[in-house]
C-alpha cells in the first residue's frame, strides 16, 4: 500500500470532524533553577553513582581511582583525558570492565545525561561494558526535558543519534525483582566537571 | 476458539497462579501511584497528553506526512503498510536482501501484533527476542501476558526450571539476580552475531522525522547498533507534532509504566547514523492494520491516543485475574478490550464484556482515553448489531426495552428468589466466571415500586 493510499484512508476516516487545538509547549520559564543535588537525588534514585563538579585537571586521577585504571576512553572523553581513544571491535569491547565516555547536557529532573555521536561516535560502547562512567561540564545541567529539547536545534538530529542515559541498565521481568545490568552496564557514575 | 469465558475459567481454575499474577500487578500500579503523586503537576500533564493526542490524531495525515517526508530527508527509507502481511513481507524482504540469517528483536507489540516472528522463522530466519520477559516467553513458547512485563505471569521458579533446562544454569536456581547475569551471557553472541535490529516505536517526532525508543535493559540500543540494518516498525498513530511534546510523554510513560521518573535509555534516531566505517540504514514501516477503521470511528478514535503503558491492565480486576493470556490477542485488559472489536482477530467482540466497569482504568490512563465508557459504547453497539456474545446479555436488551415485560420478569424473578435453592445458584448462572462464592441476597418484602405506591395510596 502507497503513502498516498494510507493518507487517504486517513482523510477518508477524519472527514466531516474539526481539528483540535494543539497545546503550547510547556516550558520551565520562570521556573527556579535545579541544581545538581537535584540531578543526585534523580540519579540515586535510579541506581546511579553522582559525583560533584570537579576541576577538569583532577578527572584522570579520579577516574583512575574509581576504575582502579582499567578503563577505557570513548570518542571526545579521551580527548579531554588526553588518552588513546577506545578503538576495538564490538566483540572486544564487550566485557571491558570500565569504558568513559562524554555527555553534552544533564537533566536535573529525571537524572539523564544527553549523550549524541558528536561526542560518541560508537554508541556500542555506551552499552558493552561492564561498567558506564559520564562525564558531562558542570555548567550544562537543564531544569527538565523541556529545557533539554529548547536546547536541541532540530536540525542538528540528523544523521546522528542522541540518547538520554538515567541509570545503569536494568530489568524488574522476573517477579518485579530489581537486578541491574540486564544487558549494559552494571553501574553508571556521572562525573560533573569544571 | 474457546469462549473468554471459558478461558477466564481456566485461569480462575489457577488460584495460587492468579494470586500471584494478581499482586504482581498491583504492584506495579503501587509504584505508578506513588510516582504519579511525586509530580504536582501530573494531572496537568494528563491533560496536555490527552489534547496533544487528540490533535494529533484529528490532523494524522498531515503529521504522518510531514514525519515521513523529515525522516526521509535524514536519510531514512519509509515504508507504509496496509495490514500485518504487508508488514511482514517488507522486513522479510530487508531481510532477505542482506542475506541475513539472523535478527535481533526489542520489545514491540506491533510486530507481536503482526506475528513478525512466525513469519520471518517460516522464511528461515532466527529471531531472537531480546528483552529479558520476551525471551523467557519466547523460550516457553508462550505468547507475553503484559505489554510492559512480559512474563509477568510466570515464577521465578519456573524461569529457574526453564534456564535450568535450556540454558544449563543449575536446578533449583530461582534468585533473579543470577537468572538475569545467565540471560545476558546467553543474549550476548546473539547481539554481537546480529545482522539486522528490528525495534519498535514509542514515539515518531513529526516536526524532525525523528524516531524514539524506550528501555531499561539496552538491549534495543544493542540491537540497532550492532547490525548496519535497523528496521523500526510503529502504528500510524505514533507520531506526535513536536520534539518539545516529548517532555510530556517522556514524563508520564515511565511513571505509568514501571513507577520510573524515566526509562534507563531514550534514543533518538534520526535517519541512519552517518558512520564513515559502516552502511548503517533505517527503514522505518508505518502500519495502518485497521487503525484507520478505528480512526474513522468518531465514539472510539480516541483509544488511538493509547501509549501502551499498561498502566490500565495493572488496576483492572478482571485482567488481574486472567493471567494476561485470557483476552486471546496481543494486547489484553481494557485497552485490548476497547481496540479489540475493530482491530483483534475474530472472537474480538467479546471482549469489552471481560469487565465491571468499574472506571479503574479510565482514572489511571495516562493519555485520559474514556476507557470505562468505551467499553459500555461498544457493548451497546454489540447488542444493536446482535453481537453480543452471550444470549442472556441480548435478552435482557429486549427486557429493559419493554416495560411491562421487564415489571412481570422483576416479580416472577422476586419470587423466584425466595427459593433458597434458586438464590444460590441463580448469579452463578447470569455471570459465569468467579461468582461461585457468590449468592444473591434474600429479596425485599415488596418491590420499590410497590413500595412506593402503597406509599402513595396511603398519603393524605
Amino acid at each position: 500500500m502507497s503513502r498516498q493510499q494510507v493518507l487517504i484512508a486517513i482523510r477518508r476516516a477524519l472527514q466531516g470532524r474539526h481539528p483540535t487545538p494543539l497545546p503550547e509547549v510547556r516550558t520551565s520559564k520562570g521556573a527556579p533553577e535545579l541544581g545538581w543535588d537535584e540531578f543526585e537525588t534523580a540519579l540515586t534514585e535510579a541506581q546511579g553513582t553522582f559525583i560533584h563538579p570537579i576541576g577538569v585537571d583532577a578527572l584522570a586521577e579520579r577516574i583512575a581511582t574509581i576504575t582502579g585504571g582499567e578503563h577505557h576512553c570513548s570518542g571526545a572523553a579521551a580527548e579531554l583525558l588526553n588518552q588513546p581513544a577506545l578503538s576495538l571491535p564490538p566483540a572486544e569491547v564487550d566485557g571491558l570492565p570500565w569504558v568513559v565516555a562524554s555527555g553534552f547536557l544533564a537533566v536535573a529532573t529525571t537524572g539523564s545525561v544527553a549523550v549524541r555521536a558528536d561526542e560518541v561516535p560508537q554508541r556500542l560502547h555506551l552499552v558493552l561494558a561492564e561498567n558506564l562512567i559520564l562525564l558531562v561540564p558542570a555548567d550544562a545541567l537543564v531544569n527538565d526535558l523541556w529545557d533539554l529539547y529548547g536546547r536541541i536545534a532540530p536540525e542538528s538530529l540528523a544523521g546522528g543519534y542522541m540518547t538520554l542515559i538515567s541509570g545503569p541498565s536494568k530489568t524488574a521481568d522476573i517477579e518485579l525483582e530489581l537486578v541491574t545490568g540486564a544487558h549494559g552496564p552494571f553501574s553508571l557514575t556521572v562525573i560533573a566537571y569544571t | 476458539m474457546t469462549s473468554l469465558r471459558n478461558r477466564l475459567d481456566s485461569a480462575l481454575a489457577q488460584p495460587s497462579r492468579v494470586k500471584g499474577f494478581d499482586s504482581r500487578a498491583w504492584d506495579l500500579h503501587s509504584r505508578r501511584t506513588v510516582a504519579a503523586s511525586k509530580l504536582p503537576h501530573w494531572e496537568e500533564l494528563r491533560q496536555r497528553a490527552a489534547e496533544i493526542k487528540a490533535h494529533t490524531l484529528s490532523r494524522l495525515d498531515h503529521y504522518l506526512e510531514q514525519f515521513a517526508d523529515r525522516a526521509e530527508s535524514a536519510g531514512a527509507v519509509i515504508h507504509f503498510a496496509a495490514d500485518a502481511s504487508a508488514a511482514n513481507r517488507i522486513v522479510a524482504e530487508l531481510c532477505q536482501k542482506r542475506g541475513a540469517k539472523l535478527v535481533t528483536k526489542s520489545k514491540s507489540m506491533t510486530t507481536e501484533e503482526c506475528k513478525l516472528n512466525d513469519h520471518l522463522e517460516g522464511l528461515g530466519i532466527e529471531v531472537i527476542d531480546t528483552d529479558l520477559g520476551e525471551r523467557i516467553v519466547q523460550m516457553l513458547k508462550e505468547p507475553p501476558s503484559h505489554i510492559v512485563a512480559p512474563a509477568l505471569h510466570r515464577t521465578a521458579v519456573e524461569i529457574g526450571e526453564l534456564f535450568a533446562e535450556q540454558l544449563g544454569t543449575p536446578r533449583g536456581e530461582k534468585d533473579p539476580q543470577l537468572l538475569t547475569a545467565a540471560a545476558r551471557v546467553h543474549l550476548r553472541p546473539f547481539f554481537l552475531g546480529a545482522e539486522v535490529g528490528v525495534t519498535g516505536v514509542n514515539f515518531a517526532v513529526a516536526e524532525t522525522g525523528t524516531i524514539t525508543v524506550v528501555e531499561n535493559e539496552g538491549n534495543s540500543l544493542l540491537s540497532t547498533s550492532v547490525p548496519e540494518l535497523h528496521i523500526a516498525v510503529m502504528g500510524i498513530e505514533k507520531v506526535i507534532p513536536r520534539l518539545a511534546d516529548l517532555g510530556v510523554f517522556l514524563n508520564i510513560l515511565a511513571r505509568s509504566a514501571t513507577g520510573q521518573r524515566i526509562s534507563i535509555y531514550t534514543t533518538h534516531y534520526t535517519g541512519p547514523q552517518r558512520d564513515n566505517d559502516r552502511n548503517r540504514e533505517l527503514h522505518i514501516v508505518i502500519l495502518d492494520n485497521k487503525r484507520t477503521e478505528l480512526l474513522g470511528q468518531e465514539d472510539h478514535a480516541r483509544s488511538l491516543s493509547c501509549i501502551r503503558c499498561g498502566a490500565c491492565l495493572n488496576v483492572c480486576p478482571v485482567y488481574r485475574r486472567s493471567l494476561g493470556h485470557a483476552y486471546a490477542w496481543t494486547y489484553s485488559g481494557p485497552i485490548g478490550s476497547v481496540l479489540g472489536p475493530a482491530m483483534a482477530p475474530p472472537g474480538g467482540e467479546e471482549l469489552p464484556f471481560a469487565s465491571s466497569l468499574c472506571g479503574a482504568c479510565t482514572e489511571v490512563c495516562p493519555v485520559k482515553i474514556d476507557l470505562h465508557q468505551q467499553l459500555l459504547r461498544w457493548r451497546g453497539e454489540m447488542i444493536s448489531a446482535r453481537r453480543a456474545p452471550r444470549p442472556s446479555v441480548r435478552f435482557l436488551a429486549s427486557l429493559f426495552r419493554h416495560p411491562r415485560l421487564f415489571r412481570l420478569a422483576a416479580r416472577l424473578g422476586t419470587t423466584a428468589l425466595k427459593v433458597p435453592w434458586i438464590r444460590r445458584r441463580s448469579l452463578r448462572s447470569w455471570q459465569g466466571s468467579g461468582t461461585a462464592q457468590r449468592h444473591a441476597p434474600t429479596p425485599a418484602k415488596q418491590s420499590f415500586t410497590q413500595w412506593w405506591r402503597d406509599r402513595s395510596r396511603n398519603q393524605p
